[in-house]
């Protein structure tokens, strides 16, 4: 017998309007809440996929992570940018993969001479930012940010906007506050950074008595808190160890001695070692943004036809001199634009304490005839750059510039 | 009402005296017991397992007795033909379906109150600390089972159950994934109209699972949630406005059977 029913399809009409009502108001709370942050889960295998559907999703993403840890130490680089993916996709909130997928993007692609495959840095670094907008609420990646400004990219500046946010968490690791103090004394904010060691220096005397790591913790603060202001009262004090300036005599050639390898050699005044030039050659008017926001979205994919080799040469009684072979990583150094720059710098922010008593760390003791730099007020540079075509550096021939 | 709870009482019965849900659920709570030897195979810290493995196992189980079950719930009774016996008395048709479903959840709320306590259990073990939040997971992975069993009861009053176990499987798999998807064409600027309405258009129309997907930040605390409760409250009665949904369905489609 079939029975009259209009008036429950009435009512299945309005619980359908209600229930999609409801889940039209729940999906931007779920999409803020507990949403993976980006891709769709593209690289799962079907299985995987189950296993992370069915609510094992932040133990596939351990399981993978110890996979991707094994593709690392096997030397296999390329297969774990794409594990690392899946599993920032399961677990957003895993803060290791975040961490140590950056490092291995700034890091870990290297060329036959260990070179870094600077192309990855605007990668990881737009990964670091992704892993921030998805655990704001942790250190940990703010402080990993600042740490890749101030130590791979060499730009302190940047770095102190990082690891400020980091020392503003209760909970960061002591020892780690130090850098911010570091990074704002190379950044040239002398009094910042003595402020900073006060204040860290005041924290560790609360607990200096405590036990032995916060008895080294204070020791280790005093001194650095009594070095910071010795360095900066002898170099810019009345009697300043920085003046008068020191003639840097600066210069720098670069000369094609096989296809793709090129030998670069010059002269820094500076008699002592410790002083390195770093040498540059990248497309001519290419150089790397070095912000998250240069990429739009993240992507493991590199640009393939950008060529950007940068090394550091250490000087040695007043010269230095290196070859630099290009010629073995093809995917690393593809030379297709038409000019390439070579970009000589001298940066006296990362150079040894023993010679920033002499020029400053903002090279404020330095001076050079032809190749200084005052573009930027906070430090005084030296930058030769020299311009090379791609027929020059594929074919032999013999040019010195 | 009594013959809605005389049948609910009934399948409840009928169903904690099945090996099949029982051998799951006995399965379920011993991996939850072992849980923490599996520690060698995650990357990551003690919590982060016991917690993952511990919810994963649950919903997996919630998930499995919830087709399993729901899938004989009446073509059972009109194969038995015992059907017949209930329909000649004095109860309607949607007594009939709303108690085998009442039923249905009340074996689920017992399922999960026995993988609930173990799982409390090893992690107070484990952790050394009881984490509240976890009852919260808990409580939304039983709605979840129970929008499941809905789902799988509305699909028992029209296809044989093999067909049923596929369809229900296929529907909570799409109900989990739909929203992932929805949000990844909206970040994706590229996507045109065309492709992103009817997505949006069916994540509104299917059951949308991974509401309940709470897991996430129960696992990481150092998450800070935005509207939490509203989220939560909100969910719950998506899930039950979605059940009585189908619940109407059921009784619409059960109406039209000719018996």
């Amino acid at each position: 017998m079939r029975r009259k029913s209009s008036g429950l399809w009435l009512a299945l009409l309005v619980i359908f309007l209600i229930q999609a009502g409801l889940q039209w108001r729940i999906h931007p709370l779920w999409a803020k809440n507990y949403a993976p942050k980006q891709t769709t889960p593209v690289g799962l295998s079907p299985e995987q996929l189950l296993v992370a559907i069915a609510g094992f999703r932040e133990f596939m993403a351990g399981i993978l992570w110890v996979r991707a840890d094994g593709f690392f130490h096997s030397g296999n680089y390329d297969a774990v940018l794409p594990v690392l993916r899946l599993v920032t996709w399961l677990d957003p909130h895993n803060l290791d993969v975040y961490a140590t997928g950056a490092w291995h993007m700034g890091y870990n692609f290297t060329d036959e001479a260990q070179r870094s495959d600077r192309r990855y840095i605007p990668l990881a670094l737009k990964f670091l930012e992704e892993g921030i907008e998805n655990n704001p609420n942790v250190w940990d990646l703010y402080f990993e940010m600042g740490w890749m400004y101030y130590h791979k990219i060499q730009d302190p500046v940047s770095a102190v906007y990082w690891l400020k946010k980091a020392d503003e968490f209760p909970d960061m690791i002591p020892a780690r506050r130090h850098i911010l103090a570091h990074a704002q004394f190379k950044a040239g904010m002398f009094n910042d950074a003595v402020q900073t060691w006060g204040r860290l220096l005041a924290d560790a005397e609360k607990t200096r008595n405590q036990d032995w790591e916060s008895r080294n913790l204070y020791d280790v603060r005093q001194n650095n808190f009594h070095d910071t202001m010795l360095d900066i009262f002898r170099r810019y004090g009345p009697e300043p160890t920085t003046q008068p300036p020191l003639d840097m005599k600066f210069d720098a050639t670069v000369k094609v001695v096989r296809p793709r390898v090129i030998l670069v050699e010059g002269t820094l005044n500076i008699p002592t070692i410790g002083a390195r030039v770093t040498v540059i050659l990248r497309d001519k008017g290419r150089k790397l943004d070095y912000t998250p926001k240069a990429l739009k979205t993240f992507t493991f994919e590199v640009d393939p036809t950008l060529t950007y080799m940068q090394d550091s040469i250490a000087v040695r009684e007043t010269r230095f001199r290196r070859e630099i072979d290009m010629s073995k990583d093809p995917k690393m150094y593809p030379f297709k634009a038409q000019e390439y720059e070579v970009e000589f710098i001298f940066d006296p922010r990362y150079a040894s304490p023993h010679i920033q008593d002499r020029i400053g760390s903002d090279g404020y003791g330095m001076t050079d005839a032809r190749y200084l730099d005052t573009s930027d007020p906070s430090v005084r540079m030296l930058r030769k750059v020299v311009t090379l075509t791609r027929d020059e550096i594929l074919m032999l021939g013999k040019r010195d510039r | 009402m009594n013959a809605t709870l005389a049948i609910a009482g009934a399948t409840f019965g009928e169903a904690i005296r099945k090996r099949i849900l029982m051998v799951i659920l006995l399965a379920a709570l011993v991996i939850i017991l072992i849980s923490p030897a599996f520690e060698p195979f995650a990357g990551r810290g003690q919590r982060t397992l016991i917690l993952s493995f511990g919810f994963g196992i649950i919903q997996l189980a919630g998930t499995f007795i919830a087709i399993i079950m729901c899938t004989g719930l009446i073509p059972t009774e009109i194969e038995r033909r015992t059907i017949y016996t209930i329909l000649s008395k004095p109860v309607q048709r949607w007594n009939f379906v709303v108690g085998k479903y009442l039923g249905a959840v009340s074996t689920l709320a017992f399922v999960y109150v026995m993988m609930g306590m173990v799982f409390m259990i090893v992690s107070r073990i484990s952790l050394g600390e009881f984490d509240p939040k976890i009852a919260q997971g808990l409580i939304m992975f039983f709605f979840q089972s129970s929008l499941l069993a809905a789902v799988t009861l509305f699909f028992s009053t029209f296809v044989s159950p093999l067909v049923n176990y596929f369809l229900s499987g296929g529907v909570f798999l799409m109900g989990n994934l739909m929203s992932s998807f929805l949000e990844t064409i909206q970040r994706n600027p590229e996507v045109t109209p065309l492709t992103r309405i009817p997505i949006q258009i069916l994540t509104v129309i299917l059951p949308n699972f991974a509401n309940f997907n709470i897991q996430n930040p129960i696992i990481n605390p150092e998450q800070v949630l935005t509207d939490e409760f509203a989220y939560l409250v909100q969910t719950v009665l998506y899930a039950i406005v979605y059940i009585v949904l189908l619940l109407v369905a059921s009784v619409l489609v059960f109406n039209q059977r000719e018996m």
